[in-house]
């Protein structure tokens, strides 16, 4: 079996204009996961009644369901149940016209909000009591609390966590290639089968991988060293 | 005027307070003294509803509010007028002292930052520490971390102060300085509710001191009341430890 530069090249140029897609998928999904993991974690942390024992509930199923079942799995429902709903609520379009990014994006939204819950349970709840205490006493509100004392302290934290979870997330959506989405990946896939050459498409798509990660590596690493001059200092 | 009445607190099935009553006027400095265990320091969090007591009333000037049925807005409301210094100081460890001192004027009492900024730094001369205004709490020694959090509380202007062992994590040249620090608030008219184990100090600065044990105030009165003539046999038990209260006093300040 001979290596091709060329046709690893030329693998190369076709994968990397679908750059933009795959990020597009792995932020996106870390910004909603984002969102909801937060507001999880703060519901498990306030220990709110029922709310907080059903996320503990679904978590716990979640979590140990691979991703590639998460997104076969969201694209099934997807496409049994998008067309009644759609019709139902006088939508004029059916599942066919549903762009399947943003099933991608939705399966892997469930895996970041999954994940950045337990990232932000745990750092929460690494800040010390007297924190909150001194919080309370000066006389803010539990949002004031949260927004201006709580997620400053953990987000230096959480960071190296969050940056490790979104090169997670530009893997994983290499699997979004099985509900069609023409990623970076599936780009590959499709420049070799016209010449069967599928060691170069391979290698090529190893590459644009490992560069976008050792991308996202170097930035957070720098992040994280402007933040330790400040905040890190906070938990000496 | 603060005035708390009848006063219970129970963690899971043990009674921690049962049934305090206590009145502090305005400018008064009540010091309460106690064995470990006693209650004193959740009696404190109670006042800042650190804690929610289970039962009781709480009236600080016209606000009058039951534990029992306090709304969030009610907690609040005496949150604002009551400020806390605490034995580990709890700073914020990602803000600077000004810092520290600014969130609550700007969050809390809705002050201008620039307004706020000036507020703190006069506060921070007044403590001593005007040329640390910058630093981290992980920068300052325990003796300035507890200033700044004097400080922090002194900016709210509360209508009392709760101090909660603030010289007990502190080395024995440190305790002097905040003692003194403590002192001086107190003359210049701070209402103030001490929880300590300086006796010499607290013989000293309180106007009124409570003795207390078992979730109840044992013996309450003034200074020479208390530790010269002690009504109750338990008491006179737990200070003649410090028969020589009024030497120690003349150390410590």
């Amino acid at each position: 079996m001979s290596f091709s530069l060329e046709t690893m090249l030329h693998a190369l140029k076709v994968a990397s204009v679908y750059i933009p897609t795959t990020l597009f998928i792995a932020f996106v999904s870390l910004f909603i996961g984002g969102i909801f993991g937060l507001l999880i974690a703060l519901v498990r942390l306030y220990n709110i009644k029922i709310l907080s024992s059903i996320f503990k509930f679904i978590i716990t199923i979640l979590k140990g369901i691979p991703i590639v079942l998460i997104i076969l799995g969201t694209f099934l429902l997807s496409s049994q149940f998008f067309n009644p709903l759609a019709k139902s609520l006088g939508w004029r379009i059916t599942f066919k016209d549903v762009n399947m990014i943003t099933i991608a994006v939705l399966a892997l939204s469930i895996m970041a909000t999954i994940q950045l819950s337990e990232i932000f349970r745990g750092t929460l709840a690494s800040i010390k009591k007297g924190q909150y205490d001194a919080a309370k006493s000066i006389g803010l509100t539990t949002f004031q609390t949260i927004r201006r004392i709580l997620i400053p302290l953990a987000f230096p934290v959480a960071l190296p966590m969050i940056s490790n979870l979104l090169i997670n997330l530009i893997k994983a959506s290499s699997l979004a290639s099985m509900v069609a989405v023409v990623d970076i990946f599936a780009a590959a896939k499709i420049s070799a089968n016209q010449n069967y050459r599928f060691l170069e498409a391979y290698v090529a798509v190893a590459i644009i991988y490992w560069a976008l990660n050792f991308l996202i590596e170097k930035s957070s690493n720098f992040l994280e060293n402007s933040l330790n001059r400040k905040l890190r200092r906070s938990f000496q | 005027m603060i005035a708390l009445e009848n006063v219970h607190k129970s963690f899971q099935k043990q009674q921690v307070l049962k049934g305090i009553n206590l009145k502090v006027e305005k400018g008064e400095v009540v010091c309460i003294l106690g064995p470990s265990g006693s209650g004193k320091t959740t009696f404190l969090r109670c006042i800042n509803f650190l804690e929610k007591a289970d039962q009781g009333s709480i009236k600080i000037g016209a606000s009058q509010v039951d534990f029992s049925t306090a709304s969030k807005n009610d907690i609040l409301k005496i949150r604002r007028q009551t400020a806390m210094v605490f034995q580990n100081y709890a700073l914020f460890n990602n803000k600077t002292a000004k810092e520290n001192i600014m969130v609550g004027l700007i969050l809390a009492q809705k002050m201008l930052p620039q307004k706020a900024e000036e507020l703190a730094l006069e506060l921070l001369q007044k403590v001593g520490l005007a040329d640390r205004a910058d630093f981290y709490p992980s920068q300052l020694s325990g003796g300035q971390k507890q200033r700044v959090g004097i400080a922090r509380a002194l900016a709210l202007n509360p209508e009392v102060i709760l101090f909660d062992e603030p010289t007990s994590s502190l080395d024995p040249e440190l305790v002097g300085q905040t003692l003194a620090l403590i002192k001086q608030i107190a003359d210049e008219g701070g209402t103030m509710i001490l929880v300590t184990h300086e006796m010499g100090f607290a013989y000293e600065i309180a106007d009124t001191v409570v003795f207390m044990e078992g979730g109840v105030i044992v013996e309450q009165g003034t200074p020479d009341e208390v530790f010269n003539h002690p009504a109750e046999e338990r008491t006179q038990q737990f200070l003649s430890r410090f028969t020589d209260h009024q030497k120690v006093g003349q150390q410590a300040v």
